[in-house]
């Protein structure tokens, strides 16, 4: 570049733009214009290469962002590999590069299921999404797993395709851990405690491989039994529900009948109470009264006695017919024939 | 002159290229293999620039040496108790003696197709020693997964270390299944034992509704009978009460009494229906019959 030939031109202020195609133009006029060109040309391709140089030298300036972490490498060799945030400089390609992986950002990762496939709302095929449970059901089992990049330089460099091994490293945990459940215990208790368990199992397979990954968390989405068999499953949880109706229906009949036979109990004794109290009531009254009657009796006993039978047979006999006979006339039998009944 | 500059220029862009083909960049993920005449000399396995004799003595041939994954296919295999199960596996490994590696298989794709073979063999071989409840078993200590994978890896990193400069970190079970064929049963079996529990669950509520309703109507049988005794104790008392009192008053005259009584009674019985005859002797008329005295 620097020997460059050019034709030159009347103007040397702007010659340094001059560009390739000038030169490789002028090239046949080289001999002729040497003398004349030759100093600028000099000077403006000195101009050229140092800005070049810079440019180069410029090019190693290099950003991490906040979620970010910078590893360095001097010809394929890890030399600094916690960059933090900031402005940074290196050494310029070929000599140094620089990788940014997004450390602080959690990653999504699928076990059951695409989550491309969950956003378009394709369901997944059965055979990603059918495990085994320890009582040998058929189950289908969706998993979310969200990690963080643990280590920049071993999440790079030391597994190949880190992201991909979580799903293959997450779906070996699940299965064991399905694999030794019973059916019923995954679709309704267990929930929390698989996703705990695959967490901590992958997190000790990934921390084996040294794939720089932290397992944030791990969350069954969805737990299903397999289409085919899903109305037997559901019959089973209305049977669940039949159970506690016709239990509730039961208490309630318990609830109405006791305190119905409490209440009862209460009228029966209530009752009884009142019996007992007229009848010493009526035995009070009646002692009072003849005991009232005695002390006027003892007064005059024989009067008494005489006006008392009196007053009875009239009153008795006002009201009962009455035939009189004569005991002397007829002396013996007595016929009651002409003893007619009342009408 | 010109034609010795040209030369010369030529010269040292040879000796530039040639130069460069003396240099080689050995990367973080890389193990490189320098060959001589195609014959492996050297192992570089420490990242960085190299020199080596240029082009075309010696050349250079890359490997990767992080943990790689091979996924081979699910394969079916018959378990000790001669059911058929669906194992899915996956292999983690790298590559540890590249220069074996390079002889033996010379590229990833060979050694996949070596590491295949080494795994279905090895998985087929564990599994018939094992029952099928070995893999899937609500009962952990019949659970022996852990175990049939660590043989099956011994296994696999035996053979392929010897062979092939492989070494197997370790062969994972991804994924257990039921062979597609014998899905319908698995569904007809489940579906049974749903049924069988449904049917559980409502005679349980029966059951438990019976036992109830039974105890409901036990406890008001106790409290109705209970009321009863205290009821009937209560009128007892009264009436008790009631001839205590009566006791004491009329005992005061009982000749008195039976006569208050005895006119109680007549007055009582003696109604509208009654019919009486007398005798003219009697008691009460014995005035009618004075004039003839």
């Amino acid at each position: 570049m620097p020997d460059g030939p050019n034709r030159g031109g009347p103007d040397p202020a702007w010659e340094p733009p001059r560009s390739v195609d000038d030169q490789s133009a002028g090239a046949p006029t080289m001999r002729s214009d040497m003398f004349a060109g030759l100093r600028l040309v000099r000077s403006a391709g000195r101009l050229v290469v140092a800005a070049a140089i810079v440019l180069y030298l410029l090019s190693g300036i290099y950003s991490v962002q906040p979620d970010e972490r910078g590893v360095v490498k001097r010809f394929g060799r890890v030399v600094a590999d916690n960059v933090q945030p900031g402005i940074h400089y290196r050494l310029p390609w070929p000599i140094e590069s620089v990788a940014t992986p997004q450390v602080t950002s959690i990653k999504r990762m699928s076990v059951g299921y695409k989550i491309i496939d969950q956003v378009r709302g394709i369901s997944p095929e059965p055979r990603e999404t059918q495990f085994v449970s320890g009582d040998a059901n058929i189950i289908e089992v969706q998993l979310l797993i969200q990690y963080v990049i643990k280590d920049p330089s071993d999440f790079l460099y030391a597994v190949e395709d880190p992201h991909w091994l979580v799903r293959k490293v997450g779906e070996s945990v699940l299965t064991e851990k399905l694999s030794g459940m019973g059916v019923d215990e995954i679709l309704t208790t267990a929930k929390l405690e698989i996703g705990a368990a695959v967490k901590e199992r992958a997190q000790a397979v990934l921390d084996k491989y040294g794939a720089g990954i932290e397992i944030v968390a791990a969350h069954l989405q969805e737990v299903n039994p397999p289409r085919d068999v899903a109305d037997a499953f559901r019959d089973v949880a209305s049977a669940r529900e039949d159970r506690n109706r016709i239990i509730q229906e039961a208490s309630g009949y318990a609830n109405r009948v006791v305190p119905m036979a409490r209440g009862e109990a209460q009228k029966l004794i209530t009752a009884a109470e009142g019996y007992c109290s007229e009848k010493i009531s009526t035995a009070k009254g009646d002692a009072a009264r003849f005991e009232a009657m005695l002390a006027e009796y003892r007064r005059a006993r024989a009067a008494t006695r005489e006006r008392m039978y009196l007053e009875v047979m009239e009153e008795v006999l006002a009201r009962v017919k009455t035939y009189v006979f004569d005991r002397k006339a007829g002396e013996g039998k007595l016929d009651l024939r002409f003893v007619t009944p009342r009408k | 002159m010109d034609k010795r500059k040209y030369y010369g220029a030529a010269a040292i862009v040879l000796v530039v290229l040639v130069g460069l083909t003396a240099v080689f960049v050995v990367d973080e993920t890389q193990v490189a293999i320098v060959t001589q005449f195609g014959r492996p000399t050297r192992v570089v396995d420490q990242a960085g620039l190299h020199w080596k004799i240029p082009q075309p003595v010696q050349a250079v041939r890359f490997f990767d040496k992080r943990l790689l994954v091979y996924d081979p296919k699910p394969t079916e295999f018959l378990t000790n108790d001669k059911k058929n199960v669906v194992a899915d596996a996956f292999v983690t490994w790298r590559i540890a003696d590249a220069k074996k590696f390079l002889e033996t298989v010379n590229d990833r794709a060979g050694a996949e197709v070596r590491m295949a073979d080494i795994v279905a063999s090895e998985l087929g071989a564990a599994l018939g020693k094992y029952p099928l409840s070995a893999l899937i078993s609500t009962n952990p200590e019949e659970m022996k997964v852990d175990e049939i994978m660590e043989s099956v890896t011994a296994g696999c990193r035996r053979t392929a270390s010897a062979s092939f400069g492989i070494d197997i970190a370790e062969v994972r079970m991804k994924r257990l299944a039921f062979p597609e064929q014998n899905k319908q049963s698995v569904f007809d079996r489940m579906r049974a034992e749903r049924e069988r529990i449904a049917k559980r669950y409502r005679s349980e509520g029966e059951e438990e509704a019976i036992k109830i309703r039974a105890e409901a109507d036990k406890a008001r049988q106790e409290i109705l009978a209970a009321a009863y005794e205290d009821a009937e104790r209560i009128k007892g008392e009264g009436d008790a009460e009631a001839m205590k009192i009566y006791a004491r008053a009329f005992g005061a005259d009982p000749e008195f009494y039976e006569f208050v009584r005895t006119l109680e009674s007549y007055r009582k019985f003696m109604d509208e229906k009654a019919t009486v005859i007398l005798s003219s002797d009697s008691d009460l008329l014995k005035l009618f019959n004075r004039k003839g005295e």
